[in-house]
């Protein structure tokens, strides 16, 4: 089983098509196998021994540009997406976290979105179908390439977020957007977060169909805006954001505009991705300050514990508080790690239950992935009575062999 | 004398009475026959009885009744589906949300509102209005469907185009399963990065279970509308101009045709909206949102009818002008009633690229089968209602309407597209799933219903072949 320290190394296979992926999880059933279906490149086996990776489900998208969809092979990266439908006018309006390096298979998979998922909403929002290969090697192919489709239980909704426990994911339809005229950030510093917040919360509450509203928390305090639309109607809505909070600070497009957008969510800086903290926590969107203060009382507290750098976003129309942190290395938990950290979560997590909130350790860095896992799952909130049930449930109906993470990993 | 129809034991009445209430529970044959059909109106099933909670406790102790006496059960909203979902087959129980009509939270601060299951649709809007928001899917059928019907179908609307559909609006629910167990399912303020079980009993149709509480997210009000309405000579032309519409990167919030049958319909009834009764079809296009921008867009739109060959094309510029633009499109239904004694409204959706084509293979089919078909559709999203006059009298007639019906079916499947765009499979699509999904699908959902409700007995033979 697992080795004092590390990991076992895995066996990683890439499949080019769904059939393959299929006989490759028939064989792992047999086996008896611990799988993680996955994106690209390399990482971390996280405890599995076969690892399914979705490098060879790539290949030219599929692009209907006269019906706005796309359809591709899930291994194809969102960057990678939006440089073909952009060439017919087209994007697909989501931003989740590590996005241009992203394959569609990890971000349906995972369910996050980014800033752009107040105005657009989230992955899920834009599937229109997908292939999914269960843990029995099952191909599903669910959904279909139409935007309106009723026909049958909605398996594809299921599959959002679902992180791996239903099987692998390996094409996508998506629903596509025409690019619009304008796109422009603003940006205003603000002089601490009781003010920032306040302006985030007026600007995301203005009745104009606004892309994006976020605070971010980290050197200084800011509060970006995102405007889309036709050239009339974007400067129409900078000005009523300029009547709110005055004359913005800075005003971004293009590359820079993604450079301060990608920075809410990104991931993998200083010291690496092996030494990084994060958190989600929700809340109801007007409780947002109260979250974004307990998150910064938390921040704190984790400086104390070696954090050399910690960053809070929290996007204003939805209530959603992303919380990283570098710079603690293996003190941040696993069994029998700091428990200083770990109270300091359990206070958090108390907190934001007192607001009728959520939290979810996503990554706790720490010498033992799996005790690091299960410590995280531990100190996040748990799911609503039954809702754990329907979840192991549904997880076996897909994969009564147990080999899909869900099972193995995280407890479904 | 009111002659009871139930078959049902009298101990089982008798604690469903103690549940509801003595008014809550309906036996008499005069009171369950508006309860026989749904929006399906050529088949009548009669129910066993039905019963009418008012509260969240009250419907989990009737689901709860109805679990332990092994009894099969419908949930029931306003009964304006169009597909036989809620159609109580071999005299199972009807569980009627129509007392839970209120509006438990509206939460402007954070565009949210948390109702129960008979709250009707308009209703929400109109609530919301004052505070500046709306909840944006909007069936047809909205000043009587109701949110829990809505759940139910994942209904769509005309608007749905640019704002999606019932899905994206749901943002968490109290459920109560088939076995009476009370769950709550996800929620505004809930990890965005977890299974989405509401997205999964969105759409179900009545079959996992009864949605109690409904939460949902609403949306500002748009400053602005523009809506415009165009006339053809030619079918073809007006789906040639939504795709050029489409090509030019213009969003509309709505895009809609309707026939030449479906006008002449309306210009004959009570509803006549002043669409010129040798038309081939009607657009009505919409753009909607701040005020700057929105002449030019819909100038545009303009542009490209012409293009297509409109030989007319109207601006509203007013509330009142919008409303008299809309009426041929919103009156369709009603007016086709008056033709015929029997609409058989059918219910596609093909990629939109494929619309002039499916129209035309569609008026052969009708031609062929000797038989008048209406078209009304959301152009947009290539969701399409052929809908087959009849008078179900006459079993020849009758018979060229299925046929004609399958062979529609198929000729949408032909195309990619799907059988059901928002009506939903009910019990009318049931024997259409095999042209879409595999076995394999088909088997994955029954399991997932066998999760929601491992007895079976929740809306039986309603959706899976």
């Amino acid at each position: 089983m697992t080795g004092a320290v590390g990991e076992r190394p895995a066996r990683v296979e890439s499949p080019s098509s769904a059939a393959e992926a299929g006989a490759l999880l028939r064989r792992a059933g047999e086996e008896g196998r611990r799988v993680l279906p996955r994106g690209r490149g390399d990482g971390p086996a996280g405890g599995a021994d076969l690892v399914i990776a979705s490098s060879g489900l790539g290949g030219s998208p599929d692009h209907e540009p006269a019906d706005l969809t796309v359809t591709a092979g899930a291994g194809v990266t969102l960057g990678e997406l939006d440089t073909v439908v952009r060439r017919e006018g087209q994007w697909l309006p989501l931003d989740p976290p590590a996005s241009g390096a992203a394959t569609l298979g990890e971000v349906v998979a995972r369910g996050i979105g980014g800033p752009l998922s107040f105005a657009f909403g989230r992955p899920r929002d834009h599937v229109l179908g997908l292939t999914l290969v269960d843990g029995e090697g099952r191909v599903l192919e669910l959904g279909g390439r139409v935007v309106k489709n009723v026909a049958g239980f909605d398996l594809v909704r299921l599959v959002g977020g679902s992180r791996g426990a239903l099987g692998m994911i390996t094409s996508v339809s998506l629903r596509l957007f025409p690019v619009p005229e304008a796109d422009r950030t603003v940006i205003r510093e603000a002089d601490g977060i009781d003010e920032g917040w306040a302006l985030a919360r007026r600007l995301a509450t203005l009745p104009l169909p606004l892309g994006a509203v976020e605070l971010e928390i980290g050197e200084g305090v800011r509060v970006g805006v995102r405007a889309l639309g036709s050239s009339a109607a974007v400067r129409r809505m900078e000005r009523d954001a300029a009547a709110e909070g005055g004359s913005p600070d800075r005003v971004l497009e293009g590359e820079a505009a993604a450079e301060f957008w990608g920075r809410l969510d990104a991931r993998g800086e200083a010291g690496g991705e092996g030494d990084e903290f994060r958190l989600r926590a929700r809340t109801l969107p007007d409780r947002g300050g109260e979250a974004a203060t307990a998150a910064t009382a938390l921040g704190a507290a984790l400086r104390e514990e070696g954090a050399t750098r910690v960053r809070i976003a929290l996007r204003a129309g939805t209530g959603e508080l992303r919380l990283n942190a570098w710079g603690m290395g293996g003190r941040s938990g696993a069994a029998g790690g700091n428990g200083a950290v770990a109270n300091e979560l359990r206070r958090f997590r108390e907190a934001l239950a007192a607001m009728g909130g959520s939290v979810r350790v996503v990554r706790l860095p720490g010498a033992d992935p799996d005790g690091a896992r299960l410590f995280a799952r531990e100190l996040s909130t748990p799911p609503a009575p039954g809702v754990a049930r329907l979840r192991s449930r549904l997880r076996k109906a897909f994969d009564p062999r147990g080999i899909l993470p869900g099972a193995w990993r995280e407890g479904w | 004398m009111i002659q009871t129809r139930t078959s049902l034991d009298p101990s089982v009445l008798a604690r469903l009475r103690e549940a509801v209430g003595d008014d809550g529970v309906l036996t008499g044959a005069d009171r369950l026959v508006v309860y026989e059909s749904d929006g399906l109106t050529q088949y009548r099933h009669p129910p066993g009885a039905v019963v009418l909670p008012r509260t969240t406790d009250e419907l989990a102790a009737v689901v709860r009744t109805l679990h332990e006496a092994e009894l099969p059960f419908v949930p029931r909203g306003a009964g304006t589906g169009l597909s036989g979902g809620a159609l109580a087959l071999d005299g199972a129980v009807i569980v009627g949300t129509a007392r839970m009509n209120r509006i438990l939270e509206l939460d402007p601060g954070n565009r949210r509102a948390r109702v129960q299951p008979g709250v009707v649709n308009s209703h929400l809007t109109r609530a919301a209005r004052p505070h500046g928001l709306y909840y944006a899917p909007d069936p047809s059928s909205q000043s009587a469907c109701t949110l829990g019907g809505n759940v139910a179908e994942n209904s769509g609307g005309p608007h749905c185009l640019k704002y999606g559909v019932t899905t994206r609006y749901v943002t968490g629910l109290t459920v109560i399963l088939p076995d009476g167990e009370r769950v709550e399912l996800g929620g505004m303020a809930s990890d965005p990065g977890e299974p989405d079980l509401v997205g999964a009993f969105v759409g179900s149709e009545g079959c996992f279970g009864v949605a109690a509480e409904i939460e949902v997210a609403l949306l500002p009000l748009p400053e602005g509308v523009r809506t415009l309405l165009a006339i053809f000579r030619d079918l073809e032309e007006a789906g040639t101009a939504v795709t050029r519409i489409m090509g030019a990167g213009l969003l509309p919030a709505a895009l809609e045709i309707v026939d030449g049958e479906t006008i002449r319909a309306v210009e004959a009834s009570i509803f006549a909206a002043g669409y010129p009764v040798d038309a081939a079809a009607a657009l009505v296009v919409e753009f909607d949102g701040v005020e700057e921008g929105l002449d030019a867009e819909v100038e545009e739109a303009a542009r490209r009818c012409r293009e297509a060959g409109a030989t007319e094309v109207r601006t509203a510029s007013s509330e009142a002008e919008r409303a008299a633009l809309w009426q041929g499109r919103k009156k369709a239904f009603g007016a086709m009633g008056r033709i015929a004694p029997d609409l058989l409204v059918q219910d596609a959706t093909v990629p939109r690229t494929r619309l002039p084509e499916v129209l035309a293979k569609i008026g052969e089919i009708g031609r062929r089968h000797r038989l008048t078909v209406a078209n009304v559709f959301h152009a947009g999203d290539g969701n399409l209602h052929p809908n087959l006059l009849f008078d179900r009298r006459d079993p020849d007639e009758l018979a060229r309407v299925e046929a004609a019906s399958k062979e529609i079916m198929q000729v949408c499947v032909d195309a990619g597209g799907t059988i059901t765009g928002e009506h939903g499979v009910g019990l009318d699509k049931r024997r259409y799933m095999p042209l879409i999904h595999s076995p394999e699908v088909l088997d994955a959902m029954a399991r997932v219903k066998g999760v929601f409700d491992p007895s079976g007995r929740c809306n039986p033979g309603k959706v899976l072949p």
